[in-house]
C-alpha cells in the first residue's frame, strides 16, 4: 500500500487493523484512537479518496490502496489550507479530533469545493468533538471553501 | 486595560502540532520492550472471590507477569487529588478479593501484546461467592441494605462505614426557621441528576518504565503531574524522588484525569516486578467503568418575599459516588458551598450525604457538584417566576450574588469576596441577542412548540482563600528562564487539556515583557524540572497557574533592571523595561534590548537570567454565566431541538479571545448533552454499565448543535493575572436548566430529572391534559 505517498510492503497477521498498522507499525500517531469500534471518528483516513474509520478496516484489505493520514496532508513546512483555516480561526482545542476532522474535511471538499454549513456539519457528523462545540470547526471549513 | 496582545486572536502555541498530528500525546509514546497490560474485570456487582486459577495463563506465550489480589501490597493507594493527605478516603486496593461493582478489579496481565494479555484475561478461572447489591443511594442508606464497604481509613483513622454513608455534612447560616417564617411563598421540589461520563476523546493511557535503582518514568493522562507523583509513589510504598511523571497536552479531561485511578499503581507495579515498561491504555469501556458526574438528588426548598426577595434556603442532598470515593467526600461538600452562592439569600442550610452504591466509581466532571446545584436551583427560579408573575431576568437580578457578597468557591472551607462581575451586563446584551422581549414565533406546524429559556451560571476560578484551607492545596509555581538571544522558556507543571492554558500564560509573559507570542516556548517538563502545581481544576489554569507565571514575569524583569543598571552604570530607579528592551527612563537613546543584556551578562559571567515563583492565591473569585436557549418541542414525539443559543462570561480580561468563545461553545455542547441525552444507564437486576460505547451513549454532533453566538462580559478583576479569571465550568453549569426552562416555556412542562428524554416528555405532556 502507499501511505502519504510512500510505498510500503508489510506482512500483517490477518486481524490486524489498517489502525494499528499505521499507529504501531509505521509510527504515524497523528492518526488517534478515541474508540477503536468506529463511534468516534478519530481514526479517520483517507483510503483511495473516501475517508474511513481505518480502526474499521483490516489491514489486509488495505492492500494496494493509496492512504492519506495527517502526515502527509503538508508540504513540508506549508500547512494545506484546512490545517492553516483550523488554526488561524481557533477550531482547535484539545486536538484530539483534530486530524480526523481535517481528513473528513478533505475528503468533502475535494468533492465538493461550495458545500453549505448543513453539507459541512453531515460531513463531520461521524467525527465527536467533546471540547469546541463544532462551532469554530464547521466555520474553519467555511473558511476554506470562501477561499477556494 | 489597553493591552497589545491579551484579548486577541491568538494562536496557540501548540496548534501547528495538532494539526500536523506531530503532536505527542501520553497514548502515542511507545518504548523499546514495551509490555501492555489488560485487567481482569468482575462480571459480578459484589461478590467475593473464592478461588482464582491463573495456572492456565502461565501457560500462555508471551505473557510476562499476572498479578491477582493476592500479590499486591496491602495498604490502600491514595487517589484523590489536591486533598490533604489525611482528609482522604482510603478505600480500595490495587486488585480486591471483594468485588464492589461490574468491572472491579480482580487481576492483572502484563504482555508482549495487547492481544495476547486480553486472551491471557480470558484463560483466567475465577469462582466468586455472589453478595446482595445495591444501585439506588436511597435504598443503600436504608437500614438492612448490603454492606459495600464495613471500614475505610481516612488518612490514618480507621472509619466504621454505617449505612454505606461516607460523609455527611449541615451547614447553616443565619436561621433557615426563621427565613421560613418571614417568607410569602415557600415551595419545594425534588430534582434529580444523572451520571453523564467525562467522555473526553482521548482514553486515559500510562507508560510506566522502571530504571535503575527502582525509579519509575511516567507518562500519563493526568491533570496533574505532581499530585499524580505523590499517589503514585505512596501508593507503591516509594520515596516522591523515584517517581519522575511527564507532562504531554491532554486530550479533553473534564475532570476524567483530576484523580489517580487504578491503571496508574497497577502498571508501576508491574514495572517493578518484570523491570520492562508497562503500557496501559483503559478501553472506551473501561472508561465508562472509571469517571463520570456524581448523580444527586437535590430537595431545594426556598422561602421567597412576594417581591420577589430570596430569604430562605433549604437544600436536602443525596450524593452517589459509587463502589469507591475517588473524590471523598468533596463532590458534596462543593454542592454545598455553591448552593449558597446561587443568590444573596440571609437564612440557608445545606444537608448532605455521600454515599456508596455498587456501582462504577465516579469523579469530578466539569462543574464538580455545581451543575446539579444549578439545575435545582435555576429550574426554581423560573417556577418562582411563574408562581409570582415576575419576568425571570427580573427575579434572577434582584436576587444575583455580586461585587462585595461573599462567594464559597470550594465548599465552605475556601471564600472571598466578589470584586467583579458581569452578570447584568450579560443578561442585558444576551436577551437582546436571543430576542427575549418579542419571545414566541408562531410554530409552523401546530404539533411543533417553541419556547425561549435562560439561566444564570457561574463558577469558582480555583479555590485560594484569604486563608489557606484545611482540606485543599491550592498554589502553583512556575519558572522563566531567559535564553541569550533574549527569548523566554517557561516551564511549569499546568496542565492543558485543550483550553489553551498555556497559551495564555505565554501570552501574559510576552504582554508583560513586550516581547512576540512566538518568543515565548513552552517546555513539557515534568515533576523533576517543575515546581509543585495543583492539578489544573477549578477552572483555576488561567487564573491560579497564570498568577505564579505572572509573579516569576517580576522577578524576570528585575533582573534585567539590576543588569541594565549594572550595564549603564545608574541607579534602578532610571531604568525601565518593557517593549523588549531596558532603558533609561530620561535618556531613551540608551537602549538595550533583552538578547543584548543576556549577552551581556553571559560575557561577564554574570549567569543566567532566570526566575521562579510559587503562588497561593488568596481569593476564588468566581467567573458568570448567562445561557440563553431557544427550543422546539414535538408534542407527538417528544423530542427536543435545539434552534438557537447565546452564551454569555464574564471572565475579566479575555486572554485569547478564540479560546474563551471555544469554551464557551463547548460548555454548551456538553451542557445540552447533560440536559438532553447523557447518562450512564445501570442495569437494575446486574448493576452492568448497558451503553458504555459512543453507539449506545449518545453524544451531541455536529448536526445536533444549534446557531451559537457567545458573548463576553466588560470586567476586570482585581486579583487575577492581568485582570483574568477563569472560564472552564461556568459554560457548563446553567445550561441544562437553561434548556428546561425553555421546554417549559414551549409546551409547560416542568421536566425535575435529568437527562429530559423525549419519554418523560410525552409522559409529562399526557399527565398535564
Amino acid at each position: 500500500m502507499i501511505v502519504n505517498g510512500q510505498p510500503y510492503r508489510l506482512e500483517v497477521e490477518p486481524r490486524t487493523t489498517l489502525l494499528t498498522v499505521i499507529r504501531h507499525s509505521l509510527g504515524l500517531t497523528g492518526t488517534k484512537a478515541g474508540c477503536e469500534k468506529g463511534e468516534c471518528g478519530t481514526c479517520t483516513v483517507i483510503m483511495d479518496n473516501r475517508p474511513v474509520n481505518c480502526c474499521l478496516v483490516l489491514a489486509v484489505e488495505a492492500d494496494g490502496s493509496e492512504i492519506l493520514t495527517i502526515e502527509g496532508l503538508a508540504t513540508g513546512e506549508e500547512l494545506h489550507s484546512l490545517q492553516k483555516s483550523f488554526v488561524e480561526m481557533g477550531a482547535i482545542q484539545c486536538g484530539f479530533c483534530t486530524p480526523g476532522m481535517i481528513l473528513v474535511a478533505k475528503a468533502l471538499l475535494d468533492k465538493n469545493p461550495k458545500p453549505t454549513e448543513g453539507e459541512i456539519r453531515q460531513a463531520i457528523a461521524g467525527n465527536l468533538c467533546r471540547c469546541t462545540g463544532y462551532d469554530k470547526i464547521v466555520k474553519a471549513i467555511q473558511k476554506v471553501s470562501d477561499w477556494r | 486595560m489597553d493591552f497589545t496582545i491579551l484579548g486577541k486572536e491568538l494562536i496557540k502555541v501548540e496548534a501547528i502540532d495538532k494539526v500536523t498530528g506531530r503532536l505527542k500525546f501520553s497514548g502515542d509514546m511507545f518504548f523499546p520492550n514495551m509490555l501492555h497490560m489488560k485487567i481482569l474485570r468482575s462480571p459480578h456487582a459484589h461478590a467475593r472471590v473464592i478461588e482464582i486459577d491463573t495456572s492456565k495463563v502461565k501457560r500462555l506465550k508471551g505473557v510476562k507477569s499476572i498479578i491477582t489480589f493476592r500479590d499486591v501490597p496491602k495498604f490502600r493507594p491514595m487517589h484523590q487529588f489536591l486533598h490533604m493527605p489525611w482528609v482522604m478516603y482510603y478505600d480500595s486496593f490495587l486488585l480486591e478479593e471483594t468485588v464492589r461493582h461490574v468491572g472491579d478489579r480482580i487481576a492483572a496481565v502484563a504482555a508482549i501484546t495487547p492481544d495476547i494479555a486480553e486472551e491471557a484475561i480470558e484463560l483466567i478461572r475465577v469462582e466468586y461467592e455472589g453478595l446482595e447489591a445495591v444501585f439506588d443511594p436511597l435504598r443503600s442508606i436504608e437500614p438492612g441494605a448490603p454492606v459495600i464497604h464495613d471500614f475505610v481509613r481516612r488518612g490514618e483513622k480507621r472509619i466504621e462505614v454505617k449505612n454505606n454513608i461516607v460523609s455527611t455534612r449541615e451547614i447553616e447560616i443565619g436561621d433557615v426557621k426563621k427565613g421560613f417564617s418571614e417568607a410569602d411563598l415557600v415551595l419545594e421540589n425534588v430534582f434529580k441528576t444523572s451520571r453523564p461520563n467525562n467522555a473526553p476523546l482521548e482514553r486515559s493511557v500510562v507508560v510506566c518504565i522502571p530504571e535503575t535503582g527502582g525509579k519509575l518514568q511516567v507518562y500519563s493522562t493526568t491533570q496533574g503531574i505532581h499530585p499524580l507523583r505523590m499517589n503514585l509513589a505512596s501508593s507503591l510504598g516509594l520515596p516522591l524522588h523515584k517517581v519522575n511523571v511527564h507532562r504531554s497536552y491532554l486530550g479533553g479531561s473534564f475532570g476524567a484525569h483530576i484523580h489517580m485511578g487504578f491503571i496508574e499503581p497497577l502498571a508501576g507495579f508491574l514495572a517493578l516486578r518484570t523491570g520492562q515498561p508497562i503500557r496501559a491504555e483503559k478501553s472506551r469501556e473501561e472508561m465508562f467503568l472509571s469517571c463520570g458526574r456524581h448523580p444527586m438528588i437535590v430537595r431545594l426548598k426556598t422561602g421567597i418575599k412576594r417581591d420577589g426577595r430570596l430569604v430562605a434556603q433549604l437544600i436536602d442532598l443525596i450524593d452517589d459516588t459509587g463502589a469507591y470515593a475517588f473524590s471523598g467526600e468533596s463532590k458534596m461538600v462543593l454542592a454545598a458551598g455553591f448552593s449558597m452562592s446561587m443568590y444573596r439569600c440571609p437564612h440557608q442550610k445545606f444537608m448532605g450525604k455521600t454515599v456508596y452504591t455498587n456501582t462504577p466509581p465516579l469523579t469530578a466532571m466539569r462543574g464538580a457538584g455545581n451543575p446539579q446545584v444549578h439545575f435545582a436551583v435555576e429550574s426554581q427560579m423560573d417556577i418562582i417566576a411563574k408562581e409570582l408573575n415576575i419576568d425571570p431576568i427580573a427575579l434572577r437580578l434582584k436576587n444575583h450574588i455580586r461585587e462585595g457578597d461573599t462567594f464559597f468557591g470550594q465548599g465552605h472551607d475556601v471564600v472571598c469576596q466578589v470584586q467583579s462581575c458581569g452578570t447584568e451586563q450579560l443578561f442585558k446584551e444576551g436577551s437582546e441577542r436571543i430576542g427575549w422581549k418579542n419571545k414566541k414565533e408562531a410554530p409552523h406546524r401546530p404539533w411543533m412548540r417553541r419556547g425561549i429559556g435562560l439561566a444564570k451560571g457561574f463558577h469558582t476560578s480555583g479555590c485560594g482563600s484569604p486563608e489557606p484551607s484545611k482540606f485543599i492545596m491550592d498554589y502553583s509555581g512556575a519558572i522563566l528562564k531567559m535564553n541569550e538571544d533574549g527569548s523566554i522558556s517557561l516551564i511549569s507543571a499546568c496542565a492543558d487539556a485543550g483550553g489553551g492554558t498555556l497559551t495564555g500564560h505565554a501570552a501574559i509573559v510576552a504582554e508583560q515583557l513586550g516581547i512576540g507570542l512566538e518568543s515565548v516556548s513552552i517546555y513539557n517538563g515534568d515533576t523533576e524540572t517543575t515546581l509543585f502545581d495543583v492539578p489544573t481544576h477549578a477552572s483555576r489554569g488561567t487564573y491560579g497557574s497564570g498568577l505564579a507565571v505572572e509573579a516569576a514575569v517580576q522577578k524576570v524583569k528585575e533582573t534585567l533592571l539590576e543588569w541594565g543598571s549594572r550595564i549603564f552604570e545608574t541607579p534602578v530607579e532610571r531604568l525601565q523595561v518593557g517593549h523588549g528592551k531596558v532603558w533609561v527612563a530620561d535618556d531613551p537613546e540608551r537602549c538595550l534590548s533583552f538578547e543584548e543584556v543576556s549577552r551581556t551578562g553571559q560575557y561577564k559571567g554574570w549567569g543566567t537570567i532566570m526566575a521562579e515563583a510559587s503562588i497561593r492565591p488568596t481569593a476564588c473569585p468566581p467567573h458568570f454565566t448567562v445561557f440563553f436557549v431557544e427550543v422546539e418541542v414535538d408534542t407527538q414525539t417528544g423530542e427536543v431541538r435545539v434552534l438557537r443559543a447565546v452564551g454569555g462570561a464574564d471572565v475579566g480580561t479575555v486572554i485569547n479571545r478564540p479560546a474563551v468563545e471555544g469554551q464557551i461553545a463547548g460548555g454548551l455542547h456538553m451542557g445540552l448533552g447533560f440536559g438532553l441525552l447523557e447518562d450512564t444507564v445501570i442495569d437494575r437486576e446486574t448493576g452492568k454499565v448497558t451503553n458504555p460505547n459512543f453507539s449506545d451513549y449518545k453524544i451531541f454532533t455536529a448536526l445536533d448543535m444549534p446557531t451559537f453566538e457567545a458573548i463576553l462580559a466588560n470586567t476586570f478583576e482585581p486579583t487575577g493575572p492581568s485582570g483574568a479569571k477563569g472560564i472552564g465550568e461556568g459554560v457548563t453549569n446553567p445550561v441544562a436548566p437553561a434548556v428546561c426552562n425553555a421546554i417549559y416555556d414551549a409546551v409547560g412542562v416542568r421536566i425535575k430529572e435529568l437527562p429530559v428524554t423525549p419519554e418523560k416528555i410525552l409522559k409529562a405532556l399526557k399527565q398535564k391534559v
